[in-house]
């Protein structure tokens, strides 16, 4: 592979999850790489332990052990304002159940992340609406949620991830809840926008054929990384199953 | 995030449930109307009261006792006890010390003051027997004087004694020995009339009546009626009544109650009522006995301003009551949002901010409510005032909201909403995002 700096590094990554008195290990060393702008998928059976790496990339989770550093910073040592920080300063987030605030229309639920960051009314506005407009919702700003069908949701989804122009995107099972036809569509918004603003995008999902269009697929397995796939070159990477003592620089 | 954006959105959060968040501004409009309405009344009674002394123009009048002119010469000296505990011995009240008090600081008149009991006043066949008090001209400013009729006093030195006649002290006179008492005013040109002051000898009896002398008088001046003591007053002259009495030694010097080198009271007019107190205190100093409405006013107030504490915490119950529901319906709030919490906080939501919007929509509804108890206080305030100034007569029992009152009550209101809030602030911003977006 080039020799590009990664932008996501986790290293023998463990969760574990205590449920009554058995321990049920959701992620078991999982090592990986993610380069700059590229589009990983990460795929795998439900509990297979996609979605809490996922949740983890993202800080919504603590590891039990391991590293995850990302943008030169370690996750697993952030406390929670420090973790809403990076949040705030590196990632956008797209739902499976888009999660759009349902008193608010469109166009406000896009410029949130904007709030947040104290961009100024005016400012805010404008990107947001230049975001809704490249998703074709340009004639849906004034919309409510209700008022919206569940693909034209998903783009205001998209829209509010996107518009502060964040490093990496996580998208968990951005299609779920669409049909096939819309999924399509969606994916291909996401890949395009991703891609102009030159983010580096994360999805979890559960469909092959999603999987297909990214450039690389992690397969996970009890926990597990059992296969690394290069779309564009074709390459299957097995990892050595047992990396348990490597520890990041 | 900009603060615009936070009151904003908390704004909007509770515009989106509106009928709960009116609900629970109504418990608080309840409980700051019931603590302003109560207090208002604490206030308005205590400035009836002062209002009731002051339109007697007794407020800034220092009041003047002489320790040393009715004890006789030889027996103890008597003290004054200061507030200091210290004490002074007792000093004549004479035009020396009418002069250094006048110095004061604060003091705008003074006038001494004689009973002059041994005399009455007749017109005609009738004659009053209230009894007649002499004080200096220029006294009429100290003792709040106003005229019906006439005027106050001329610097006549003459025996000739000018009196001013208090207005309830009309209706006083009756015909010598008469029984029948009314309290109407015979209809006499008070102005015009012939007055004789009459001196009683009851040491030289005749057929069991004491010997009577016959004194000129002048009634120069009749006054308003004030509400106050000068209205029951006969006011003469002194200066003639001192004429008089040097005219007349022989006559007079049996009496010891009737001495012109000391006086027995006085009065001190002071510009100000908040120094009334200390003119007081300055003038006990000087070894005179002094006591002034200030000092009963500063009773007053004292039990007034317990009185506040005591109704402001009855309403405060109510208060309180609205406190608990507005942690309530945040923390309901809260729980119906526990999604969207947790959305904010993976958009990268300060947990300060988060926290700051349910501290502000709590403060809100407090300020809501309160504004709204505030208008309600001054809406059952004034029917209050209607009523007793239609039944209420002589009572003084009123509701009134001073800015300071209706200023409280609003930083009251938003604080509790404030302090009910924090808890449920508290715990919004402890939500784990996860937990918020996976619940369906």
């Amino acid at each position: 592979m080039e020799a590009i700096e990664p932008i996501i590094k986790i290293r023998n990554l463990v969760k574990i999850y205590h449920v009554g008195d058995e321990k049920l290990r959701a992620l078991d060393g999982v090592t990986l790489d993610v380069y700059p702008g590229e589009f990983l998928c990460i795929v795998g059976r439900s509990g297979s332990g996609k979605s809490t790496l996922l949740n983890m990339l993202a800080g919504l989770e603590k590891p039990t052990r391991g590293a995850i550093q990302i943008a030169g910073q370690r996750l697993d040592k952030m406390n929670e304002s420090q973790l809403v920080r990076f949040r705030l300063e590196h990632v956008g987030f797209i739902f499976q159940q888009f999660n759009l605030f349902p008193a608010l229309t469109a166009l406000e639920n896009v410029t949130m992340p904007l709030v947040y960051r104290g961009v100024a009314p005016k400012e805010r506005k404008k990107k947001a609406l230049t975001m809704l407009k490249q998703l074709g919702l340009g004639s849906h700003i004034r919309h409510k949620p209700t008022q919206m069908s569940g693909g034209q949701q998903q783009r205001v989804g998209i829209a509010r991830a996107l518009v502060a122009s964040p490093q990496i995107v996580f998208a968990d099972e951005p299609t779920g809840n669409l049909d096939s036809r819309t999924s399509d569509e969606i994916l291909s918004l996401i890949k395009e926008i991703a891609k102009q603003n030159g983010a580096t995008l994360i999805m979890v999902t559960h469909d092959n054929t999603i999987a297909e269009r990214a450039d690389r697929v992690v397969r996970l397995l009890d926990g597990k990384v059992i296969e690394i796939i290069d779309n564009k070159t074709g390459l299957r990477e097995v990892p050595d199953p047992s990396p348990k003592e490597e520890r990041p620089a | 995030m900009r603060w615009t954006d936070l009151v904003l959105l908390s704004a909007q959060n509770l515009w989106r449930r509106k009928l709960r968040t009116i609900l629970t501004m109504v418990g608080v409009m309840i409980g700051t109307a019931s603590i302003v309405v109560m207090v208002s009344m604490a206030i308005g009674i205590n400035q009836g009261n002062i209002e009731s002394l002051a339109q007697t123009g007794e407020l800034t009048r220092v009041e003047l006792n002489s320790m040393t002119y009715y004890t006789y010469s030889g027996g103890e000296v008597p003290t004054i006890t200061l507030d200091d505990d210290t004490t002074v011995e007792a000093q004549k009240l004479d035009d020396t010390m009418v002069r250094k008090i006048a110095a004061l600081d604060h003091v705008e008149a003074v006038t001494p003051l004689m009973d002059v009991w041994v005399f009455t006043l007749r017109t005609g066949k009738l004659e009053s027997y209230n009894n007649p008090q002499a004080v200096l001209p220029g006294s009429e400013e100290v003792l709040g004087m106003e005229f019906a009729e006439g005027g106050g006093f001329s610097d006549d030195m003459g025996e000739t004694v000018e009196v001013i006649l208090g207005s309830d002290t009309l209706s006083s006179f009756h015909k010598k020995n008469s029984q029948v008492y009314t309290d109407e005013a015979p209809d006499l040109d008070w102005l015009n009339e012939k007055y004789s002051l009459i001196y009683r000898d009851y040491n030289d009896m005749e057929n069991d009546e004491p010997k009577e002398y016959e004194f000129k008088a002048r009634v120069v001046g009749v006054l308003e009626e004030t509400g106050g003591e000068a209205d029951w007053n006969i006011y003469c002259n002194l200066n003639n009544i001192k004429t008089l009495i040097q005219k007349n030694k022989s006559l007079f010097k049996k009496d010891s109650e009737l001495k012109v080198t000391e006086y027995p009271r006085g009065y001190v007019k002071v510009d100000d009522f908040n120094y009334a107190l200390d003119v007081q205190e300055e003038i006990q100093k000087l070894g005179i006995s002094a006591w002034s409405y200030a000092q009963m006013i500063e009773n007053m107030q004292q039990q007034s301003r317990s009185m506040q504490l005591m109704l402001g915490g009855i309403g405060a119950i109510a208060m309180l009551v609205a406190a608990i529901s507005i942690a309530n319906t945040m923390l309901m709030s809260i729980y119906e949002r526990t999604r969207e919490i947790g959305v904010m906080k993976v958009l990268g939501c300060r947990l300060g901010t988060i926290g700051a919007m349910f501290l502000c929509e709590a403060a809100m509804i407090g300020l809501g409510g309160g504004i709204v108890g505030l208008l309600l206080s001054y809406g059952i305030g004034g029917v209050v005032n209607l009523v007793m100034d239609a039944y209420g007569g002589y009572s003084s029992f009123r509701s009134v909201i001073p800015l300071w009152l209706a200023a409280l009550g609003l930083s009251f209101a938003t604080l509790v909403g404030m302090l009910s809030g924090l808890y449920p602030s508290q715990r919004a911003m402890r939500l784990s995002a996860l937990a918020a977006i996976r619940n369906e």
